[in-house]
């Protein structure tokens, strides 16, 4: 097969968690553009709605489905969903989650509870639950999104400036929860590799948005080696490779995808 | 002062957090040698209670407190507890504590949120109160005994006539957990390190295995042996005295080489 070829995820079926989220709309271009069929599973059907205008304005199409990651019901009912009008799941974006409350040092319990509901418990869940499906096909491809914070803690310099910014880094759920994912990838890589389903994590570095202070940006991308922040088409083009054949060799990874920030 | 000195714990109190778990004796033997003064906490008494007779025989005291790791209240409790009869805490050791089921898709909903409410609510209750008590000391280590598979998935070829072994390599949230203790170990560290305080991960590999399995793992180690128990002991003084100061965040696996190559 022509390399190229190897990208293209023309006839897969792929579904997508945390849909309206950022990490979840820029993979639902990559899907798409690639050529999968994509369905969106999202907690806000308006916000979901809106990114599904965006992406029809291009040329693009998605089903959208509501899900919330924090119901077993919800967790279930896409999956057999997704059985009903497919199939089959062949490409898995595991991208939903919530911030937990209050966040900071002081979190306290009345935010630790809902985080670990849908940022643990939803997630090893829905992960099992699509792994099945998987398992009956015998192929399949998961990606979590883990996070350049799974494998570092925050740097206080990059919020000089920007005390909220910077209490609300040391929340306690997010690195928790991040390094997590980067371990279950390969323990779920191990224990579904004999059904040829290849499992791998996605970390990207701090994503520029319209909505990034510039100071911030500045302090920020000085921590890297390409000087910038990460942009949606870093994350699309890592999306792609890992959802596709061309990355047939490839599981139990964490690709952290930083522009060299955890390597300086 | 000479080297040996800095290994020394005398006039230190150390919490260990579920002794009862894997190298909990060891680890708690290790700090009272080095001088320390060792309480424990539990959220199952009588396992706890098997280990310090265990302790007890070694001709070293422990006092036991229970309490329950997803209650903010019960925490707090234990760490008034603890200062009201040691006047602070400079080292607090946190053991991956035994899990309610075990796994891959046995576990339902429910067994598993109870899993996670103990091993990873837990680990950020504790961390937060325990952690906010060593710091009103300005110095302190806290120390994490997670697992190898925080670093590596299990490797599927070692278990297959091991359903026991296998169930518990592939609990669903085995790994997940394991994992989190590493990165939520720097991110302690960034936080407490204003406050001298210094955080640790020791990733162990699995003791007390059947023999095949014990057999498959050792041949995968570069010292073609399994761990023992008394393997612990170096590692945890060092990281929790001052022979160690200049380290945290740092994550060391104790596992024979298995990693390395």
């Amino acid at each position: 097969m022509d390399t190229m070829e190897r990208f293209s995820l023309k006839g897969k079926i792929a579904l997508i968690t945390g849909g309206g989220g950022q990490y979840g709309i820029h993979s639902a271009y990559a899907l798409c553009e690639a050529g999968a069929k994509l369905y969106l599973a999202a907690r806000s059907m308006e916000k979901a709605a809106d990114q599904l205008r965006g992406m029809r304005e291009k040329g693009l199409n998605a089903q959208i489905l509501p899900y919330d990651q924090s119901s077993e019901g919800s967790i279930n009912n896409i999956v057999d969903e997704m059985v009903k009008r497919e199939g089959r799941i062949d490409i898995f974006v595991n991208a939903a989650r919530v911030i937990g409350g209050k966040g900071g040092w002081e979190q306290t319990m009345e935010g630790h509870g809902p985080a670990v509901t849908v940022n643990s418990l939803g997630f090893l869940l829905i992960t099992r639950l699509v792994g099945e499906v998987m398992i009956k096909q015998k192929s399949g491809v998961i990606i979590n999104f883990g996070s350049m914070m799974g494998s570092i803690g925050i740097e206080p310099e990059n919020y000089a400036g920007f005390p909220d910014m910077r209490a609300g880094g040391y929340s306690h759920d997010y690195f928790f929860n991040k390094s997590g994912i980067i371990a279950f990838t390969r323990q779920a890589a191990s224990y579904y590799g004999r059904y040829g389903i290849r499992v791998n994590c996605l970390s990207p570095g701090g994503i520029k948005s319209d909505r990034t202070p510039a100071e911030f940006v500045k302090n920020y991308s000085n921590h890297t080696m390409l000087n910038r922040m990460a942009d949606e088409n870093d994350i699309k083009g890592c999306i792609v490779f890992l959802a596709s054949d061309a990355s047939s060799y490839i599981t139990g990874q964490n690709i952290i995808m930083d522009g060299g920030y955890t390597s300086i | 002062m000479s080297i040996l000195e800095k290994f020394k714990l005398k006039g230190k109190t150390a919490l260990i957090a579920f002794i009862q778990g894997p190298y909990g004796k060891e680890i708690s033997l290790a700090l009272l040698e080095a001088g320390g003064d060792v309480y424990a906490a539990s959220d199952d008494h009588e396992a706890a209670e098997k280990t310090l007779d265990e302790i007890n025989r070694e001709g070293f005291e422990i006092n036991l407190y229970d309490f329950s790791p997803d209650s903010e209240g019960s925490i707090l409790k234990l760490k008034d507890d603890v200062v009201a009869k040691s006047g602070k805490i400079d080292i607090f050791v946190f053991i991956q504590p035994e899990r309610y089921a075990r796994g891959w898709m046995e576990p339902d909903a429910s067994a598993i949120h109870n899993n996670l409410r103990k091993n990873q609510i837990g680990a950020m209750l504790m961390t937060k109160i325990i952690g906010s008590e060593i710091a009103a000391n300005k110095a302190g280590s806290i120390i994490f005994i997670s697992s190898i598979y925080a670093l590596a998935g299990p490797d599927i070829s070692i278990t297959p006539n091991c359903v026991e072994m296998f169930d518990m390599d592939f609990s669903i949230d085995m790994a997940f957990t394991a994992g989190g203790y590493v990165n939520y170990a720097r991110q302690a560290a960034s936080y407490l390190g204003q406050f001298n305080v210094r955080v640790n991960t020791i990733c162990t590999a699995p003791l007390d295995s059947p023999a095949e399995y014990a057999q498959a793992f050792s041949l995968r180690t570069t010292l073609h042996r399994n761990a023992k128990e008394i393997d612990i002991k170096g590692l945890i003084v060092y990281l929790a005295s001052d022979a160690s100061s200049f380290l945290t965040g740092t994550t060391i696996p104790l596992d024979g080489g298995y990693l390395a190559k």
